[in-house]
């Protein structure tokens, strides 16, 4: 556990030092995420598939606010299914102008789960969606995941009335509207996924909440446990074939993300919970304080094998030392009697020390 | 001389008024019930808007057969049906809505209270300053 904690410091003190660097690049590469998957699921105009488009989409996502990701997927969508059908197209923006006006609007904050709830179904893993919003949103978050279920749904039913047809006349084109609408509202698994992520949302949500210990991860597995025993509900109920395995493997790791998130976010040490009571002039407190895990890094020794290195300063002093050597040698062997009498050796110093005092005599 | 007080106190006010108070200080400029009709205000025009936006929706997924039947459809009922719904709709998203911001006003407003302590510490040690 405390190296897991050394790891988690080490990631948030990078993150710290270079999040200026490292948020636009984990933009561009959800950003390219998203267009790659749109590009790939429901690409009809080849034109927009050209790569410099959708590094050019990612690069403008990276350096604006998170808000306009939803705005030019969308964009990117309307104008694929623009090549198909007219009146597909103007359904599409209707559907988006309505998800826009009824909550993005208002809410914009979690506008990106209506655009990574879709791709998240493509993964397999749009289990983790509920997971993650309960552990550390409020309960208004439940509104995009909701449309990003429908936007999932809505977006498959495209799909295949795309690849089944390209129609050409309006007569066609209404068809293709009709067959759409009819796709997504009878579509009862849609709803009944719906209410299965508002009921794992609801359970995570409660639970985190409460006082118990780990509520967090007892949030997480409950939530994972409710989710796998419902799909495998509707599964039965709607005759859903070779999903079972997807739906359990998918769960997993949609709790593992959410644990990893949770990890992250707050880790809590109940093993030292301390209780406090104290009042002011209006309220008695019952306060239970639970300390965050804290860890401090093990500071590295470092041991010198190698001598110091030389460097300008110390290369100066030993050459002045040897300069001065030097200097007084050449004055003693110039004078010969002198040479005789001082022993340079020990002398020297002697004689160094009584100029001092005679300086200092005449301070 | 540099005061780390000071200085601590100046960083949490621009860390609030840059991040989480950003909202704060923009909304709670209007009394709190100028702020909450504003916002029901807008809530009004996008419901009506997204109304209006299904029903076209609606009917463009019946369009053959009101095309067929558009001598003999009951326009009243029709438009009676559409107008309740309409209605009561709107009157459950007023009464959402008034409940919302009235809870996020006083939301802004507990966000603020801490940022005014901070504001008045600042006064305080410009006030020293002046006397000094």
């Amino acid at each position: 556990m405390a190296e897991l904690l050394i790891i988690k410091e080490r990631i948030r003190a990078f993150y710290q030092k270079y999040s200026r660097i490292l948020i636009p690049v984990f933009k561009f590469l959800l950003s390219l995420i998203v267009f790659l998957v749109i590009n790939a699921y429901l690409g009809c105009d080849d034109a927009l598939k050209a790569p410099y488009i959708t590094l050019a989409l990612s690069l403008i996502c990276a350096v604006a606010p998170a808000s306009i990701l939803p705005v030019l997927a969308a964009l990117l969508l309307i104008l694929h299914i623009k090549k198909v059908s007219i009146i597909l197209t103007v359904g599409l923006a209707l559907v988006f102008l309505v998800m826009y006006l009824a909550y993005v609007r208002f809410a914009p904050r979690y506008s990106y789960v209506l655009v990574i709830m879709p791709v998240l179904y493509l993964l397999k893993i749009p289990y983790a969606i509920p997971l993650v919003l309960a552990l550390y949103s409020g309960i208004t978050a439940m509104i995009p995941m909701v449309l990003g279920v429908v936007l999932y749904y809505i977006l498959n039913a495209v799909r295949q009335v795309v690849v089944a047809q390209t129609a050409t006349t309006a007569g066609d084109s209404m068809d293709v509207y009709n067959q759409v609408v009819s796709s997504v509202v009878g579509e009862r698994y849609m709803w009944y996924t719906i209410i299965m992520f508002i009921l794992v949302f609801a359970v995570v949500y409660v639970i985190r909440r409460s006082q118990m210990k780990y509520a967090s991860q007892t949030a997480i597995a409950i939530g994972a446990l409710v989710n796998v025993i419902g799909f495998l509900v509707g599964e039965f109920l709607f005759s859903v074939q070779g999903e079972i395995g997807i739906m359990i493997l998918g769960t997993i790791l949609s709790a593992g993300i959410a644990s990893i998130i949770q990890f992250f976010r707050l880790t809590l040490d109940y093993t030292v919970v301390e209780h406090y009571q104290f009042e002011d002039d209006e309220y008695y407190y019952y306060v239970k304080a639970v300390p965050k895990f804290t860890v401090t890094e093990p500071k590295k020794e470092v041991q010198r094998i190698h001598a110091q290195q030389e460097n300008d300063n110390t290369a100066n002093l030993r050459d002045a030392v040897q300069e001065a050597y030097r200097n007084s040698k050449e004055y003693v062997d110039a004078v010969p009697e002198i040479d005789e009498e001082f022993d340079f050796e020990n002398d020297f110093k002697v004689d160094l020390e009584e100029m001092d005092l005679d300086n200092s005599n005449e301070e | 001389m540099i005061q780390g007080d000071k200085v601590r106190c100046m960083v949490k006010i621009a860390r609030f008024e840059q991040s989480e108070g950003r909202d704060a200080l923009k909304n709670c400029m209007f009394y709190k019930n100028d702020y909450v009709r504003l916002n029901l205000l807008k809530m009004v025009v996008s419901y009506t808007a997204v109304y209006v936006i299904i029903c076209v929706m609606v009917a463009a997924y019946y369009l053959e057969y009101l095309v067929a039947n558009a001598v003999v459809l009951p326009y009243t009922r029709i438009f009676v049906i559409t107008g309740s719904i309409y209605l009561i709709l709107l009157v459950l998203c007023i009464s959402i809505s008034i409940w919302y911001y009235s809870k996020r006003y006083d939301m802004y407003q507990r966000q603020l209270s801490g940022h005014y302590e901070n504001l008045k510490t600042m006064r305080s040690f410009y006030q020293e300053k002046k006397e000094e």
